[in-house]
């Protein structure tokens, strides 16, 4: 009774912390039905959901999630396999290459590619200076370049739950399917893939809501010409004070990224039902 | 070094639900070598630990040296304590871990020098005092750990299953130096094992343990000659049960062995009933010299060394193993039909599980 | 530990993905680097010509410095406090089996589940309404929160995998538990504690999104790039860039040579 006692205590102040952090969230929720007056009204989530223009930004908010989210599985699930199986020189150099990658500071990064995709980018001085196009190309400050950096941006965030999976799986399941007569990738897809399930969900969670509630990325990338519901949030709370908007227009993302990891984890389940 | 008994009066330990020891009694005396043997979740582990003070005990009392402990903590109780996996402090080296005892005692840094020299010297490991754990054998760190264990003059000295990880040749060797090491030293000691051979070859005593209770504690040939229970006649060493029925004609007692055509003259009265007969592998021989004789089939053989160990089959399809050491000459081969024999002397019978006197 | 792996055709596939998207995605910061000795206050690639003034032009920017020191003082408060947390959250969970522990576990590590957008806005409207005009201390609660969860879980992580024994082991030879801890468990947490470290250090450092919902006044480093980038671009960021880029590959680069890389990731 007494150790338990002094367990509490111990925790106390962590709890203590993340209970100030719940009621700041709650703070949220409140305020996103109350009108400016402190009233209770639905009248935010009116506003935003009544306005076409916010929908359309919810909706490809959504759109590019998904699909940043499938090209990083793409590009990730690769260099997750070569950091788990090629040898060990290659392999610290690759996680060396995406730990520095990771870690540069966020707004630097995106920076970095503005210098490549702006009209006096590397991208564009390459086409012009070789007379392959007259006229900059656009390559940033629409969607695409909002997507290739949200690509670049989370793609750390796919490759590393994906290695830590595949870090713990044994290649002789592999080498046994080949010594059964399956060919490699057969091996690969019937054997490796399976099980390195658990990485890829929490790799797509991961990757999703980052892209999803993003804001720095559209918010230079972008440059206003494409927006992302972080970016409305944001307007409306920094720039309007506008916080009750922003408030819900804040409840309705979260809700949607619980909905996505919920959905994941019971799409794991499923997937896994037939093992349990 | 002094020497301090050990008195465990009817503790029993619970964890929420679980009950790992039920009024378990033990006196160990001082400078006794005493094993607890027993399948895993005997409750082996959770004696040896209560007695250092890390499973508390719900009721009951511990005494070492005449002193209860019940209420000393851990850190008090002046135990040494060996583990399985030995539990060396990787951050430290050979000299530091042997020494973290002392150091906890605030013996003098001159001191601590001394007696961890004299304590690798004692166990052989005068050269490595400056390696780290890591970089030592299974055999050194566990000398390491014995080493640690006894710098402090622990009134007990409590081994959990320290020769497990080892390997067989190796065991073998360091089970001589631990009884050596323990008659040198003279301390009290509890070892918790699950290994027969290495209970029977280290012990003064053997605690059978089932269950969270000891069936039976006796001398190594005594628990192996007299099983008291059917539980620990199986346990310990290979027993081969026949079924058995005792009747009673003219006051002598016969048994007759199930399905057979076997009837057995004992000596003695026993009450008629059902009844199990025990014998051991090496007690049974090929041949009709001895008192009781059967016909069995040669199913399979096994060449192991110091013995050949047989399968044979009686007429009722009981497998039956036999043990013929070297010096015996009656050796038949497999598939053919033999005779087997043994001592009525030999025989243990047992009645609900337990061992008629 | 993986000979000959590295022959089969697929693996050599994978390896080939690897260094073209990784060449891609460290691109970028290369360019950004090489970009910062501009001789012009053109921000092109590659440069018109080769200068350093742009790196001596930081200092011309005191907002820039006044940032950069901003930010460096909260890393170490916020992580200096989250690892204390940390500390002692991670022995409480990992020492007691108690009722409800996973449930209080998933409850300290419930901040890493919310878009970065909804923890700023959440301070935001949370210091409006009680009224806190303490902007650094804002910050400072909000950068603790963040961080606090990568803290619990690298420590946590490494007393998991510890032996348990090893205190026991210590409190049998004498030593009180408190001792104990100090002496056997602590010492064999200290590459856990750098990691723990540098993770904090980083996320604090880093952090852009949540931040600027609470920078009216007082920018942290990250905030104060992003305005400069949208009011201007000339290759003062690119300096301030690369002196970043360089520090966390070199902090990388060490944190593989302590710890090893893969401990990082």
């Amino acid at each position: 009774m007494k150790a338990k006692l002094g367990v509490l205590l111990l925790l106390l102040p962590a709890l203590g912390l993340i209970a100030g952090f719940l009621i700041a969230l709650t703070s949220v929720l409140v305020m996103s039905v109350m009108d400016s007056s402190g009233a209770l009204s639905l009248e935010s989530y009116r506003s935003f959901l009544g306005d076409e223009r916010n929908l359309t930004i919810l909706l490809q908010s959504i759109w590019i999630a998904l699909y940043v989210t499938v090209i990083c599985l793409l590009l990730g699930y690769p260099i997750a396999i070569a950091m788990s199986r090629s040898s060990r020189t290659v392999a610290s150099l690759i996680t060396l290459a995406l730990a520095i990658q990771f870690f540069s500071i966020y707004v630097v990064k995106m920076y970095g590619w503005m210098l490549i995709l702006g009209n006096n980018g590397v991208i564009n001085r390459m086409l012009l200076g070789s007379g392959i196009v007259s006229a900059p190309v656009k390559l940033m400050y629409n969607e695409l370049g909002v997507a290739i950096g949200l690509t670049a941006a989370a793609l750390p965030l796919m490759v590393f739950p994906i290695n830590a999976v595949l870090q713990t799986i044994s290649l002789r399941y592999e080498e046994a399917a080949l010594g059964l007569g399956a060919g490699r990738l057969r091996a690969l897809l019937s054997i490796t893939l399976p099980l390195s399930v658990p990485g890829i969900l929490s790799g797509v969670i991961l990757t999703f809501v980052f892209c999803f509630a993003a804001y720095l990325t559209p918010g230079l990338l972008g440059g206003g010409f494409f927006k992302m519901i972080g970016n409305v949030i944001y307007e409306q709370a920094v720039a309007r004070f506008n916080y009750s908007f922003a408030a819900a227009a804040a409840v309705i993302t979260l809700l949607i990224s619980l909905i996505a990891i919920v959905g994941v984890n019971k799409a794991s389940q499923v997937l896994a039902g037939g093992r349990q | 070094m002094k020497q301090a008994g050990i008195e465990i009066e009817k503790i029993t330990v619970r964890y929420g639900n679980s009950v790992p020891v039920r009024a378990l009694s033990l006196d160990v005396k001082p400078g006794e070598f005493v094993s607890l043997l027993g399948p895993s979740g005997c409750g082996k582990t959770t004696t040896l630990r209560s007695i250092a003070g890390f499973s508390d005990i719900a009721e009951g009392d511990i005494r070492i040296g005449g002193v209860s402990v019940r209420d000393v903590p851990a850190n008090k109780r002046n135990i040494g304590m060996v583990y399985q996996d030995y539990a060396l402090f990787p951050h430290m080296s050979v000299e530091k871990n042997i020494g973290f005892g002392l150091r906890m005692r605030n013996v003098s840094a001159d001191e601590i020098r001394q007696r961890a020299f004299a304590a690798a010297e004692q166990l052989r490991l005068s050269g490595f005092l400056d390696r780290y754990p890591q970089q030592l054998s299974g055999g050194q760190q566990q000398r390491v750990a014995l080493a640690r264990a006894l710098v402090v003059r622990p009134d007990v000295l409590l081994l959990d299953e320290p020769m497990a990880a080892l390997d067989k040749q190796l065991r073998s060797d360091m089970q001589f130096e631990l009884k050596d090491l323990q008659k040198s030293v003279g301390i009290t000691t509890v070892f918790v094992t699950h290994d027969q051979e290495e209970a029977l070859s280290l012990s003064d005593r053997i605690a059978v343990m089932h269950d969270g209770k000891i069936l039976q504690i006796d001398k190594p040939d005594t628990l192996y000659q007299f099983p008291a229970t059917r539980f620990v006649a199986e346990f310990v060493g290979t027993a081969n049960l026949f079924k058995a029925k005792v009747s009673n004609v003219g006051g002598k007692s016969r048994i007759e062995l199930d399905g057979l055509n076997v009837s057995i003259q004992l000596d003695r009265e026993l009450k008629a009933g059902e009844v199990e007969v025990m014998l051991r592998p090496e007690q049974i021989e090929f041949g009709n010299e001895a008192s009781v004789s059967l016909p069995v089939r040669v199913q399979s053989t096994v060449f192991v060394g110091v013995a050949t160990r047989y399968q044979v089959t009686t007429a009722s399809r009981q497998v039956v193993r036999v043990d013929v050491s070297g010096v015996q000459s009656v050796r038949p081969a497999t598939g053919e039909q033999a005779t087997i024999s043994w001592r009525l002397s030999d025989m243990r019978i047992y009645r609900d599980g337990r061992l008629e006197p | 530990m993986k000979a000959g792996a590295a022959r089969d055709p697929l693996t050599i596939a994978a390896t080939a993905i690897a260094f073209v998207t990784l060449f891609a995605a460290t691109f970028p910061l290369f360019v950004t680097t090489i970009t910062a000795f501009n001789a012009t206050n053109e921000t092109v690639f590659p440069p018109n010509g080769w200068s350093l003034r742009w790196f001596w032009n930081i200092v011309a920017q005191p907002e820039l410095v006044e940032a950069a020191a901003f930010s460096l003082v909260l890393a170490v408060i916020s992580s200096a406090i989250s690892i204390s947390l940390g500390v002692v959250s991670a022995v409480a969970l990992t020492r007691k089996k108690f009722p409800g522990r996973d449930l209080i576990d998933a409850f300290l590590m419930s901040p890493l589940l919310v878009p970065q957008v909804i923890l700023g806005l959440s301070f935001l409207v949370f210091f409006v309404r009680i009224g806190s005009k303490q902007p650094f201390l804002n910050l400072l609660l909000l950068h603790v929160v963040l961080t606090f969860p990568y803290a619990l879980r690298v420590i946590r992580s490494s007393l998991i995998r510890m032996n348990p024994k090893l205190e026991e082991a210590a409190v049998g030879l004498g030593a009180s538990s408190l001792k104990s801890f100090f002496l056997v468990t602590f010492p064999q947490m200290r590459p856990s504690l750098f990691v723990a470290i540098f993770f904090c250090f980083v996320v604090s450092f880093d952090n852009f999104t949540a931040s600027a919902f609470l920078t009216v006044s007082g920018a942290t480093l990250p905030v104060q790039i992003y305005f400069n980038i949208e009011s201007s671009l000339d290759p003062t960021i690119s300096a301030i860039s690369a002196l970043l880029i360089v520090s966390s590959a070199f902090f990388v680069i060490v944190a593989d040579r302590v710890v090893g890389v893969e401990k990082i990731v």
